[in-house]
């Protein structure tokens, strides 16, 4: 897709999402965001938020808002809840709706390192470029750099093997991590200083061509498009 | 800046103790503002380039592939392409522009590092010990690509523990004669004679092991070889082969696809399940292994004999990160040998440390190995392992591990 | 150096100190969010960056952060940007302002103020965007007070008011301790407000 299409796209559905009240279009419109993250190979990471998160939240949205209806006299105890239902589904579909959509948009793009490409298409440029780029390259920094402390620990007989174990070890570990990245950060402040790099980035154009407005990209929009108008309809 | 003019054509070396000045030296000429300016080039005092030891700071951290670090640094409008492309092909980035940097090994970062450093320079690009990290065929390459580029006009001035290995490629000069400045007090030496007995080892035997990452090649393929106590084994091989996936497999810190690894009756030994307990490991970069807040910390749990024998009485009161390189280093694989491990696996052990450190340190090996401990150094230096009586020098390549006899 | 060029010089080190914020605060909450464990540790970074870069720099490394987070950790960070931006300004007033960081008593009453603030600042975007609900053993507590008379709003305050200040003290003491265990070498690099008046 077409880095403006995928934006234009993102926040259609976003949109849609926070307009629509009905949890069946919402559930409708999630399933077809999961099939369109399946065909990309991150149907797994919607799914399991859907679980981890949206579940919870699911009921608890259902446990207080069932608490805010007053029960209606001479019914079961949980009509009340039957009454909450429908909104703390929908609220929960919603919040479900806007994440995959989010995370559709953006998932595929730092995984392929096209990100440069789209934040300078929706006008991410100069210092929220570099603060986002460095925040993504750091983040897996520091993943490879947390890995490699605890096997430092582990290698000198001091670690654990099991999570809660790799917990009990967090103070230990931060002190090194936090002095390398604090230290790395002013190192690279000054390669930035002495090279340029910040201007330079500005002027970079990955070799990567972006794919341009295509049929994947109209059909996105179409859909989105609908999607909206689905929403606004039923609203 | 006299320095500067003292400087010849193309590579110069300056020669010199750790404390003796040198990287003030290197950093005062890099910062010295730029002799030429290239016609089209906005005029900028930042014409040098500087690499440290730490050359995995030298990347910019803003882009995903090697490919994308090299474009950002200009690499297709720069008239040192070719130059800058091969100085990639010997450990084989040239082919891998689609890699992640941070994926790379501690070497082939060196390289892309050196490879944007030159890239970014105009007039003079400084090398504060990065080279040590690398093999000696591709260090050999990158002077040879580094002496063709003086005559394009990029001077380097680097700084090098290993010198005598590579003298005669380069031109050298005193710290003194370039102008560095006072040399700092020397702390004290190693002394092997302080160090206790370490406990005895076992013979470890590894047998047809293979071992690849989620989704790679195997790095390790049917590997077999018997380690033996009481020795000092050296293992080479080329930057990226593998030999530290060999040593996280000893230590226990991975486990085989295949293969075994058993003690010296022929038992499984299975050191994934208590990591570090028979075989500990001493990794190259000892920043990550540095854990408290003073020296006299790291060594809380014993060591009062390595603390001496280690030179680093002076140093206990001292937050280990407030140390220069030299001495992080040191205080870190003094810690390892602290924990008393039957086997210990020391990645590197030399890095910044001069050659009077490292022969303190040889005399030290030769000390622990007697007395029945076993001790696998991997590293690049030559020399080193000439220093080193009776150790046993073990090569690694893509064919599994041999042993050379010299 | 010239003065322009000390300036630069910050300048490039604001922007490369905001990531190391955004890269703690995601790598923290992705941590205890995969073990499961009842609290965030997801603002750490921005309090570091707080104390060693001044509050602007700790609002983008809190608001970046909670972006990212939304993309590689839970979209549901993406509502809760402003409560790190209350964080960064909490912490600098406080903390670098007042200067509390200088023992470990006013860092624990700092933290629960800290809690407070940040359990008031969230409440309204949990009532609109999660109907109250934040999918954690908070909600039990709301549902005590809904059920028990209270607005909605108010309820999600006052549980968020009880709950949070532990999240936020631990997270506070974790970053006091971890600026207190800097080496000199590290903190000279730094405009370093805090260092400068004595942590």
């Amino acid at each position: 897709m077409s880095p403006g299409a995928r934006g234009v796209c993102t926040v259609l559905l976003i949109a849609g999402a926070a307009l629509s009240v009905d949890p069946r279009a919402l559930a409708v419109a999630w399933l077809v965001l999961a099939l369109a993250a399946a065909s990309v190979g991150l149907g797994g990471v919607i799914v399991r938020f859907a679980l981890v998160f949206i579940a919870p939240i699911a009921l608890g949205a259902l446990l207080i808002n069932g608490l805010l209806h007053a029960p209606v006299p001479g019914d079961q105890w949980w009509s009340r809840f039957a009454v909450a239902a429908p909104a703390a589904m929908a609220l929960s579909l919603r919040i479900a709706v806007i994440a995959a959509a989010f995370q559709l948009c953006f998932l595929p793009l730092i995984d392929g390192g096209r990100l440069i490409t789209f934040l300078r298409t929706w006008r991410c440029t100069g210092r929220a470029l570099v603060v986002t780029l460095g925040g993504v390259t750091l983040v897996a920094e520091l993943k490879l750099r947390t890995r490699q402390v605890l096997e430092s620990r582990l290698a000198q007989g001091l670690g654990a093997v099991t999570t809660w174990g790799a917990l009990r070890q967090l103070p230990f570990v931060l002190l090194p991590l936090t002095v390398y990245m604090l230290d790395a950060a002013a190192n690279r402040s000054d390669l930035w200083a002495r090279r340029n790099l910040v201007e330079r980035l500005e002027r970079y154009r990955p070799s990567e061509a972006e794919p341009g407005f295509g049929a994947v990209s109209a059909a996105a929009l179409v859909l989105c498009l609908g999607w909206l108008g689905v929403a606004l309809w039923f609203r | 800046m006299s320095g500067r003019a003292q400087l010849g054509q193309s590579v110069t070396a300056v020669e010199g103790e750790n404390f003796s000045g040198r990287s003030e030296l290197l950093r005062l000429l890099a910062n010295a503002p730029g002799t030429s300016v290239q016609p089209g080039h906005q005029a900028d005092e930042r014409q040098n380039a500087w690499l440290g030891i730490d050359a995995h700071n030298y990347l910019s951290g803003l882009v995903q592939t090697v490919g994308a670090e090299l474009e950002l640094h200009g690499i297709d409008d720069s008239d040192r392409r070719a130059s800058v492309r091969s100085l990639l092909e010997p450990v084989g980035l040239s082919s891998l522009l689609a890699r992640n940097p941070l994926t790379l090994s501690g070497g082939e970062q060196v390289v892309l590092a050196l490879a944007t450093a030159t890239l970014a320079t105009r007039d003079l690009l400084a090398i504060d010990c990065a080279l040590e990290q690398l093999s000696p065929t591709v260090r050999s390459h990158a002077l040879g690509v580094l002496t063709a580029l003086g005559h394009a006009g990029v001077r380097t001035v680097l700084a090098d523990n290993r010198l005598r290995e590579f003298r005669s490629q380069v031109a050298v000069a005193s710290a003194a004669s370039l102008g560095a400045p006072e040399p700092r007090l020397r702390p004290p030496g190693l002394a092997a004679a302080r160090l206790d007995d370490p406990p005895a080892a076992e013979s470890i035997r590894l047998d047809d092991v293979t071992f690849r990452y989620r989704k790679g090649p195997a790095v390790l393929r049917g590997v077999s070889f018997t380690f033996e106590p009481g020795q000092v084994y050296f293992l080479k091989g080329p930057n990226g082969i593998g030999k530290s996936t060999l040593g996280k497999l000893l230590c226990g810190l991975i486990k085989p696809e295949r293969g075994a690894v058993l003690d010296g009756h022929g038992r499984a030994l299975r050191p994934w399940r208590s990591p570090g307990h028979t075989v500990g490991y001493h990794f190259q970069n000892p920043d990550l292994q540095l854990f408290s807040t003073s020296v006299a910390q790291e060594f809380a749990s014993g060591g009062t004999d390595v603390v001496a024998a280690f030179g680093l009485q002076e140093c206990l009161g001292a937050h280990p990160h407030d140390l220069p390189f030299v001495l992080r280093k040191r205080v870190a694989v003094a810690a390892a040998f602290a924990r008393r491990r039957p086997w210990l696996i020391l990645d590197e052990p030399i890095l910044g440390q001069d050659d009077r450190t490292a022969l303190e340190l040889a005399a030290m090996l030769s000390r622990v190995a007697v007395g029945a401990c076993g001790l696998i150094v991997i590293t690049h230096s030559e020399w080193f392992r000439t220093l080193v009586h009776q150790a046993r020098i073990l090569r690694l390549t893509a064919d599994g591990l041999t042993e050379e006899h010299v | 150096m010239a003065a322009s060029d000390r300036r630069t010089q910050t300048d490039y080190l604001v922007l490369a100190v905001i990531p190391v914020g955004i890269a703690l605060n995601v790598g923290l909450g992705a941590v205890v969010i995969a073990l499961r464990l009842p609290i965030y540790l997801d603002a750490v970074g921005t309090i570091l960056v707080t104390a060693l870069m001044g509050w602007r720099a700790g609002i983008a490394a809190g608001v970046m952060s909670f972006l990212l987070a939304a993309v590689l950790v839970s979209p549901t960070y993406v509502y809760f940007v402003g409560t790190q931006a209350a964080i960064a300004v909490y912490v600098y007033v406080v903390c670098t302002r007042l200067g509390v960081l200088k023992s470990v008593w006013r860092v624990v009453v700092a933290g629960v103020g800290l809690g407070i603030v940040a359990g008031l600042v969230s409440a309204p975007v949990i009532v609109l965007v999660f109907g109250g609900a934040s999918g954690s053993g908070r909600d039990l507590l709301t549902a005590l007070l809904v059920s028990s008379g209270q607005q909605v709003l108010k309820a999600v305050a006052l549980s968020g008011a009880a709950s949070e200040p532990i999240d936020k003290t631990l997270q506070l003491m974790l970053a006091w301790s971890l600026l207190r265990s800097l080496p000199q070498r590290v903190l000279d690099r730094f405009p370093n407000r805090i260092g400068r008046s004595g942590v």
